[in-house]
């Protein structure tokens, strides 16, 4: 009732701007490069962010410009050169030379403007609101909350509350709270589970940024700080540079991936110096000795989740402080930066292998890393070194050449010690953990005529040491080739084939030493086309082939999209049907879908499965927009959905979003 | 200690098995080096077809480090003489380490049969010594073939040891056909398949690129065992240098690199 209370509240005091479409455009080109799960919220952010305030071309640096993520390395090089050979640009046709193509300069054209450096704008002083609220619920709900007494200390819905607001260029401020479903909310308490906020200050002397709240960050190749947007293995092929796009305002959901307290960046001619202090409480399972009385961690909880007793006991149970400098030195061509922290945890950490060897790290840890980039002749040449001072030395050497207008190739050779300290690191590598790897990627693009192109890449590596599901080294290959078609300006074809292989052991006591070589081929065919100034359609069909020692999985998956738009009713209709053959949970495909502002969407589908979906946008007026979405699951295999808590015992899901946004 | 016996046993096994019955070290799995095992120098060794050139002489030396072992090196020298829609080649080839060496010995004749057709054929006489143990000798003959298919396309057959099938030490019968295809003027894109008696196929594909008419670059992929392999040449001149290197997830890096002279 209370939560009805106040969406009705939110409802009835809205105003607002219109909603960008390109920013669902940027995100299905985005994702449709990337095949997994991968978090696209903080880009989503970012975008929403320059949609509100674009960035001025002509005042801007390379870790600005990495936040267009869609952009190439070499496309965003060309754009600084330019400037710096021509001046200042007047106008975003000038990109053309800059080979950026057209579909890319109209995505451009929403998120930057091209003014000149120092002018004063006469929206200077002028103060900007955004309040955004969503509301999320599933039926029939998950057995956490059928169970009585209900596992869960809450409902089943997922509310989310943000608040943006801005006085001219300079000073933005930004809430966010969530509850997401089985937590609580508490009115009369925290309300929300997760309260983000922060107050940014963007000057224009040596003072060019002051964060206090939540922000993030990632500078160099974000071996030893990474915002967690740093570039993997996509069939961008070439984009291995890192996406170090320095101390950024935190506005996303995760709860894990942000730094508390205060952040600032200083700018002196040609030295950048950052420096934060991070006080943040954690999540985290806490042990005690019994002979000591000392408290121990023995993992942090990194779900976000706050539904269960358990989980609630978890929240915030660790306090973490951690202060760090960073500077950056660039000159013609040449950048050097290096960065050292302090990280100390309220908790030493106990870690037990897995022949029971018990483990005790120290409460606080140094990290000192140093790296360079080099523009070369038609390349780049980059490598960061990270040491957190117990004799474990992480690098990552690359590189990345246009050897001819239709030729680039990229590479990048990673060694990341199993002792390596990984708490921040989010660098190229094909494990999440940030240790225990080591490995070659070579990347090729190259533009054929009449609108093709191909791309492709290898990559193999190895994790030498064991690792909490493996009694033994992995050792994997993956490998992609995608050839694309740009029909014309808004229609593309593209063909994919991706084949992983690596070591697998097995994950019971009985049959850990077992040793199989796990093979997953895909192809992929994706034909997006616009069919009238109204309708635009995509299509995919895509097969997967798994093998695991002598066994042979295959599954299949279709969608077929819709998108509508009717202007004169201040109308856009995007629908989607998918139907799904899925085996076995190895076989599994990531679709992205269409979703509500500042939201993303990569479900998994995992079972023999259809999946329909319809996202409404209706425009009430300039200010006030609204999102609907409804989305249903039918299995017809006659499995349930989850597993556990999460179980849904039903061959029918339903999903249900809402989402308000008021422009004041 | 035992195990690391083992492993060490383990990797050298490996190391040889890069290096026959193929071609040698680096320049055998490297895509990357295609063109310098395919034509120059070293054509005596790994296409015979491609000797038939335009140049009287042609000289070569090379040297690889396989997985940066400490004390394992690879070493050879060659050279090659051409006359008219004819040519002649030799190479000595020393690899290994302390215990373990083996001596290939190279003879090789190319002939013109039309615009369309070269063949080939050499005798590599491997002399594997295991010291303390045994030395041994091994005759294994190759046989090549070049066909012109069109002015974009040229395949490469190459039988080796398709009548000698000797199990010890490895020289079984191998069956490679590589397809070189000209993208543009500057690049060239090749995919083999190579198909040994006893064991399943596997595939290599690899690209080289003339970033300007005096340096080359390459890169390639292969499997079984995987390895990525990348490299360059340059031309100063008569003389041309090649480094590679390939790069095996488990075992590491090995680097090598060659020079020719060209007389003409």
């Amino acid at each position: 009732m209370k939560q009805l209370f106040f969406l009705g509240l939110i409802l009835s005091s809205l105003i607002s701007k219109g909603q960008s479409d390109f920013v669902d455009e940027i995100l299905e080109y985005y994702a449709s490069t990337y095949s997994d799960e991968s978090d696209l919220s903080l880009f989503a952010n970012d975008l929403y962010d320059l949609a509100k305030h674009p960035m001025n071309l002509n005042d801007t640096n390379r870790m600005d410009l990495l936040q267009l993520r869609f952009l190439s390395t070499e496309e965003i090089e060309n754009i600084l050169l330019h400037i710096q050979k021509n001046g200042p640009l007047i106008n975003h046709l000038e990109l053309q030379v800059c080979q950026i193509p057209k579909f890319k300069i109209e995505w451009m054209q929403q998120l930057t403007v091209c003014k000149p450096r120092f002018e004063l704008s006469g929206t200077q002083s002028k103060t900007s609101h955004v309040l955004v609220f969503t509301y999320q619920n599933r039926h029939p709900t998950s057995a956490g909350f059928k169970e009585k007494p209900s596992k869960y200390s809450g409902n089943s819905s997922r509310m989310i509350f943000r608040y943006r607001g801005s006085l001219g260029k300079h000073i933005k401020w930004n809430y966010t709270g969530e509850k997401d479903a089985g937590e609580a909310f508490k009115p009369k308490r925290a309300g929300f589970d997760l309260h983000s906020a922060n107050v940014v200050y963007t000057g224009f002397g040596r003072c060019k940024k002051l964060i206090i709240g939540d922000y993030r960050m990632g500078f160099g190749q974000g071996l030893n700080i990474g915002s967690g947007l740093m570039n993997g293995k996509s069939s961008l092929t070439t984009n291995v540079y890192g996406m170090a796009t320095g101390i950024k305002a935190y506005r996303s959901l995760d709860e894990n991936l942000f730094m508390r307290g205060l952040a600032t960046e200083w700018h002196f001619k040609n030295v950048n110096l950052d420096v934060w202090f991070n006080r943040k409480k954690v999540d985290a399972n806490l042990a005690q000795d019994s002979l000591s009385n000392a408290t121990y961690f023995t993992s942090r909880q990194t779900s976000g989740l706050h539904r269960t007793k358990n989980e609630i006991a978890d929240k915030n149970s660790m306090q973490i402080n951690e202060v760090g400098i960073h500077g950056k030195w660039t000159i013609s061509g040449l950048t050097i930066g290096a960065m050292a922290y302090r990280n100390q945890t309220e908790f030493a950490k106990i870690e037990r292998d897995k022949f029971g060897r018990v483990t005790v790290l120290p409460k606080s840890y140094q990290q000192l890393g140093i790296y360079v980039k080099k523009n070369v002749r038609n390349g780049i040449l980059f490598s960061e070194v990270g040491s957190s001072f117990n004799q474990e030395i992480a690098m990552i050497f690359g590189g990345l050449w246009k050897l001819s207008k239709e030729f680039s190739i990229a590479t990048v050779y990673r060694v990341l010690p199993s002792k390596f300290n990984s708490l921040h690191t989010s660098s190229f590598t094909e494990s999440s953990r940030g240790n225990n790897e080591k490995g070659l990627y070579l990347g090729l693009q190259y533009k054929l005529k009449r609108g093709w192109s191909l791309s492709a890449y290898c990559d193999t590596y190895l994790f030498p040491d064991l690792s909490f599901n493996s009694s033994g080294p992995v050792n994997g290959n993956d490998y992609l080739l995608e050839l694309r078609k740009r029909i014309s300006r808004h229609d593309t074809y593209y063909i994919r084939l991706k084949n992983e292989s690596k070591t697998i052991y097995g994950n019971t006591v009985e049959n850990e030493d077992s040793r199989n070589w796990l093979e997953t081929s895909s192809i992929r065919n994706h034909l997006s086309l616009q069919l009238s100034r109204r309708l635009k359609t995509n299509s995919r069909l895509e097969f997967n082939w798994q093998k695991i020692g002598n066994t042979l999985t295959f599954a299949s998956m279709f969608y077929q999209d819709f998108g509508l738009d009717i202007p004169e009713k201040k109308l856009k209709i995007k629908l989607r049907f998918v139907v799904c053959s899925v085996p076995d949970y190895g076989n599994r495909f990531y679709t992205y879908e269409n979703d509500v502002s500042y939201a993303y969407s990569v479900p998994a589908l995992s079972a023999s499965q259809t999946r329909t979906y319809a996202l409404f946008q209706y425009r009430f007026s300039r200010q006030l927009d609204m999102w609907l979405k409804l989305a249903l699951d039918y299995k017809s295999d006659g499995k349930d959905f989850g597993s556990g808590l999460d179980s849904v015992s039903s061959p029918y899901r339903s999903d249900i979003k809402v989402q308000i946004r008021w422009h004041i | 200690m035992g195990l690391a016996y083992c492993l060490i046993f383990s990797a050298e096994i490996q190391v040889f098995a890069q290096h026959e019955p193929s071609v040698i070290g680096s320049i055998s799995n490297s895509l990357a080096q295609i063109n310098t095992s395919q034509k120059g120098a070293w054509s005596a060794y790994n296409q015979t077809t491609e000797m038939v050139t335009d140049t009287a002489w042609q000289f070569g030396c090379y040297f690889g480090n396989p997985y940066l072992l400490s004390n394992y090196r690879t070493y050879g020298i060659s050279m090659i003489h051409a006359q008219k829609n004819m040519a002649f080649g030799a190479c000595l080839i020393q690899s290994g380490y302390s215990v373990y060496n083996q001596l290939s010995s190279v003879f090789a004749v190319a002939l013109k049969l039309s615009t369309k057709l070269n063949l080939g054929t050499a005798i590599h006489v491997t002399q594997t010594r295991i010291k303390g143990l045994e030395t041994k000798h091994h005759p294994n003959i190759v046989l090549d073939a070049k066909l012109y298919v069109t002015a974009k396309n040229t395949c490469y057959i190459r039988l080796f040891n398709p009548i000698i099938n000797t199990k010890e030490y490895g020289y079984l019968a191998n069956y490679i056909a590589t397809l070189q295809h000209k993208i543009t003027n500057k690049t060239n894109l090749y995919l083999q398949a190579d198909i040994a008696s006893e064991n399943s196929g596997s595939v290599k594909t690899g690209i080289s690129h003339f970033v300007n008419d005096k340096f080359q670059l390459r890169m390639g992929v292969g499997t079984k065992p995987h390895v990525i392999s990348f490299g360059f040449g340059m031309r100063l001149n008569q003389t041309c240098f090649h480094f590679a290197s390939f790069y095996h997830a488990s075992l590491g890096f090995t680097p090598s690199c060659s020079a020719e002279f060209v007389k003409p």
